[in-house]
């Protein structure tokens, strides 16, 4: 079938949402924008009318009621066709990119606001992922994002994403990368403005950054292990860009999502975690694929500037398929860099799992009641030392994250588990002040001694309140 | 000594026996030590308010509530053992913190003078640093130094102010200013932690973690106020040379104290120059210079005055930058053009500010950024290949300005120079004016002089161009 034969002629236009669903569906969009909308419903335990609940409920009414073919939805941010399955939107999308009609996708935020997306690039080959493969590339970034955690164990995201945009760079452009993060800041800023005007500036500059890098890339990288085509450097920046957009999402995103599925023991290892985790949570949890021309899929004519619109965070229980576009790229046709970035997130969370034990402290959830949506920048998970091995000793002063932070909303075991960790590291600044007192430097003169005496004072001081916090903390736990 | 524990190893120094002073030279305790041991104390106070947050944190939850009514024995057992926990004298004091509830406890005890673990143990890492700082500037050690330093340490204000009043009566108003100047950061934190106001007490902490405070130390304002204090969305315009500053440029050179003379030329009232440089590699570079702060005003027409030091030095997107950048898109730069920055006092804070431009350090490629007097050390490059070469006297009080002093627990990057040294020919704000970093780096410190000129070899080459553009905030 072309275009040429007329499809509106021969094939059928797709159902249209009736006027309730899609001022339903409009105004669970616009209640995303408003906060503690589903503070009431939450208070009474009813989750299908949450946001997210109202939403999910709907996409499977418009399933059971259109046979699951996919339906027209007008809605107060834009009027699109939504395939209803996995098996469906990849055929749609297929059929369109057949076509040569699709246009690049943008992502769609659950109020929708829509955001650029880095723009699919082809790798031109399969990466090679062996099981530990790529672990020893990633283990010291890995590693020192691990000890940048806060005082009380707990992960900063913007440190936890800086360190994941490190083991990224690393991985993907090489050794050489690991430290230009204005490489990982022009990325995501070039990926945000795609589609804008202002998206030729940002790749240019993107591609004089990674030129260098490009020009003799590191063997141990991705991007010494693409086909060499004697196209030069400047062409394989694109999708070297692309790779790194997405690596870094899968590294900071998924793999901390990918670690609270574990915290709660919903799922048994790094892989089947991440695999759970882009299910449920794909970084493009929406994306709206812009049609240039009409074109036929199967019985189903879609007309010149339809928006096919694919979200599959958006009714995660819905299809358990794993086909539709990458969670990770929104490529229709699959992405081989997003296969990679996978494999990258599975040896992170490897990585982490072998090194500490992770600990959800915010949202409160179990492995039975999983939340819709978990947004990995709300997302809150301590480390602890794994079994047999001494308290959290660090010394955190001079660290980006070493001033307290707020600490609010949370479920009391949580705040036990907060308090018991904070208990631990007040003896162990017990301990480290009165072997500071021991010193012998302090002998020299009056001033010496009075400190010394201070110090004392503050260890004593230190070992009381780890008593005082640890018995409140067990009561926390319950 | 038994074996300090886990990462607080690497802060303490080696075991010491008394040390056996010389003659006549009185012993004293090492800095070192004293360094290590407020670190350590700094970490435990730190540690101390985030159990109490978290204690509180418990308390006033609404889960915590809610769960109270489905197991009221489990709750009140809890309650009173986090309340315990958190006023007891020998423990925590009064350790409550955080949240509506925890932050009117907390304020409820700032006011009536309680000093609970946290700030008991902050003080005297302060105290600590204070007179580990003392070591090496003995003029802090002096009875009268010493006096006020007590009397902060103490929270004893109206003795500190007395103290400071005989000290400008000694020394005057600028060499008091400069015999301070070291551990300022050290005595506005400890006025935030022991005053009555509530408000101002992140300062502190902040300074205690060793970050970059984002509020003033006196009434608790945050930096981003200054915004609205700073606004303009920037100008520039082509400017012609008078016959001095013309004189000056002429005999310019690739050399840093040419630079340093020409910043000096080109004066404190909005004129800045965009020099390109024809390089003995064939390449065409640019060289962007910019002078400080104008002290006549509080605040002028253009981004040099004392709001927009402020401003610079605590935020980065600022009049002086955007009118920085208008320059630079109006001189039609190109995209990827190589540019080194030298500013000096707020030129070099706005020097640093522009390299932390994602957009600008994108467009172009920062090689170099030079300052001079600034007090930089709380900012970082965007571009991590960007040479930052930090030209500091120490008996200056300006670069003191960023919370870094001689005994703060935090460091400059391993890839910065920092080329710093203790001229005492003038006092403040003598010792701060180009002219005294320039007379300095010509005569006894050629040696650094040589030193940044080697870094700087790429710009060696003909000026081309020598253009002064004049700044305005609108």
């Amino acid at each position: 079938m072309t275009t040429a034969e007329s499809p509106a002629t021969t094939a059928r236009r797709p159902a249209t949402a009736r006027a309730l669903e899609n001022a339903v569906f409009s105004a669970a969009m616009l209640a995303h924008r408003l906060p503690w909308t589903d503070a009431p419903a939450r208070a009474l335990g009813l989750d299908a009318l949450t946001r997210d609940g109202v939403r999910s409920g709907l996409l499977a009414h418009l399933r059971r009621t259109r046979s699951g073919r996919p339906v027209r939805l007008r809605t107060a941010f834009g009027t699109f066709l939504v395939p209803q399955s996995g098996a469906d939107a990849a055929g749609l999308l297929a059929a369109a990119d057949e076509a040569g009609v699709l246009g690049a996708p943008c992502g769609l935020t659950p109020g929708g606001l829509r955001y650029g997306l880095s723009p699919h690039v082809p790798l031109g080959r399969e990466v090679a992922v062996e099981p530990g493969q790529w672990a020893a590339l990633l283990a010291q970034d890995v590693d020192a994002a691990i000890a940048a955690r806060r005082g009380d164990g707990t992960l900063d995201w913007d440190g936890w994403r800086r360190g994941m945009a490190r083991v990224a760079r690393r991985v993907v452009v090489g050794a050489a990368a690991a430290e230009d993060t204005l490489l990982s800041e022009v990325a995501a800023r070039a990926s945000a403005e795609s589609g804008s005007r202002s998206y030729g500036a940002r790749t240019a500059a993107l591609g004089r950054r990674l030129a260098p890098y490009l020009a003799d890339p590191d063997p141990s990288s991705l991007a010494g292990c693409l086909p060499a085509d004697g196209a030069g450097p400047q062409a394989a920046g694109p999708a070297v860009a692309h790779a790194l957009a997405v690596v870094e999402g899968a590294a900071a995103g998924t793999a901390l999502q990918a670690l609270a599925l574990l915290a709660v023991g919903s799922v048994a290892g790094p892989g089947e975690a991440v695999g759970e985790a882009l299910r449920r949570y794909p970084a493009v949890g929406a994306a709206v694929y812009p049609v240039g021309g009409a074109f036929v899929w199967e019985d189903l004519a879609v007309e010149y500037g339809t928006e096919i619109l694919w979200a599959p965070a958006w009714a995660p229980e819905e299809d358990r398929s794993g086909q539709g576009p990458s969670g990770l790229c929104g490529a229709p046709s699959g992405c081989a860099a997003a296969r990679f970035a996978e494999h990258v997130a599975q040896e992170v969370v490897r990585r982490v799992t072998a090194a500490v034990h992770p600990v959800l402290i915010s949202p409160s959830f179990g492995a039975d009641r999983l939340p819709d949506a978990l947004d990995p920048s709300t997302l809150l998970v301590a480390f602890r030392e794994a079994d047999g091995l001494i308290a959290d000793g660090r010394v955190t002063v001079g660290m980006p994250a070493a001033v307290p932070v707020t600490v609010h909303g949370f479920t009391p075991a949580a705040y036990g588990a907060l308090a018991h960790a904070s208990a631990d590291r007040l003896e162990r600044h017990a301990e480290s002040l009165a072997a500071c007192a021991g010193n012998g430097g302090w002998d020299t003169d009056e001033a010496g001694e009075r400190f010394r005496m201070t110090l004392l004072g503050h260890s004593e001081r230190c070992a009381r309140a780890a008593g005082d916090v640890r018995r409140a903390a067990k009561r926390l736990a319950g | 000594m038994t074996q300090v524990v886990d990462g607080t190893t690497g802060h303490v120094p080696a075991q010491q026996g008394p040390q056996g002073a010389g003659p006549g030279a009185p012993e004293r305790t090492d800095a070192e030590l004293l360094i290590a041991a407020s670190i350590l104390l700094a970490d435990a106070a730190l540690t101390a308010k985030q159990a109490g947050a978290e204690l509180t944190g418990a308390l006033s939850s609404g889960r915590f509530v809610l769960d109270a009514l489905r197991r009221p024995g489990w709750a009140l057992g809890t309650a009173v053992s986090c309340v315990k926990a958190l006023t007891s004298p020998a423990g925590l004091g009064f350790g409550a913190n955080g949240g509506l509830l925890g932050e009117l406890a907390r304020m409820a005890g700032s006011v009536t003078y309680r000093r609970p673990a946290k700030v008991a143990m902050a003080v005297d890492a302060f105290a600590m640093r204070i007179r580990a700082v003392a070591v090496e500037h003995p003029n802090l050690d002096s009875p009268l130094a010493r006096r006020l330093t007590d009397a902060m340490v103490g929270g004893n204000r109206l003795e500190a102010l007395r103290a400071m009043y005989a000290l400008v009566e000694r020394l005057g108003v600028t060499r008091a200013l400069t015999t301070v100047s070291p551990v300022i950061m050290e005595l506005l934190a400890l006025s935030g932690l022991l005053d009555e106001n509530p408000v101002n007490d992140d300062f502190s902490w902040v300074t205690l973690a060793g970050g970059v405070p984002t509020t003033d130390p006196f009434l608790g304002l945050p930096s981003s106020l200054l915004g609205y204090l700073n606004p303009g969305p920037g100008r520039a315009e082509r400017a012609d040379a008078d016959s001095i500053l013309e004189k000056v440029l002429g005999t310019s050179r690739n050399d840093i104290v040419s630079y340093v003379n020409d910043i000096g030329a080109l004066g404190n009232h909005g004129l800045v120059l965009l020099r390109r440089v024809a390089c003995a590699d064939g390449q065409q570079r640019y060289v962007l210079l910019l002078p400080g702060t104008s002290f006549g005003l509080l605040s002028n027409s253009t981004p040099q005055d004392l709001v927009g030091a402020f401003d610079g030095l605590l935020r980065t997107d600022t009049t002086y930058t955007r009118a920085v950048k208008q320059l630079l898109l109006r001189s039609g730069l190109p995209a990827g053009s190589e540019l080194m920055i030298v500013g000096h006092s707020l030129g070099g804070l706005t020097a640093m500010n522009l390299a932390m431009d994602v957009d600008v350090a994108s467009t172009y490629r920062i090689t170099h950024v030079i300052t001079v007097g600034s007090p930089i050390d709380g900012k970082r490059p965007a571009d991590h290949t960007t040479q930052v070469i930090s030209l500091v006297n120490k008996h200056d009080v300006i670069p003191m300005l960023d919370g870094r002093g001689p005994a703060s627990p935090n460091d400059i990057p391993d890839s910065w120079v920092e080329l710093s040294w203790l001229d005492e020919s003038y006092d403040y704000p003598l010792s701060h004016a180009p002219q005294a970093y320039s007379d300095t780096l010509r005569g006894e410190l050629t040696t650094y002089r040589d030193q940044v000129n080697k870094l700087i070899t790429a710009y060696d080459g003909e000026v081309i161009g020598n253009q002064p553009y004049m700044l305005r905030d609108k």
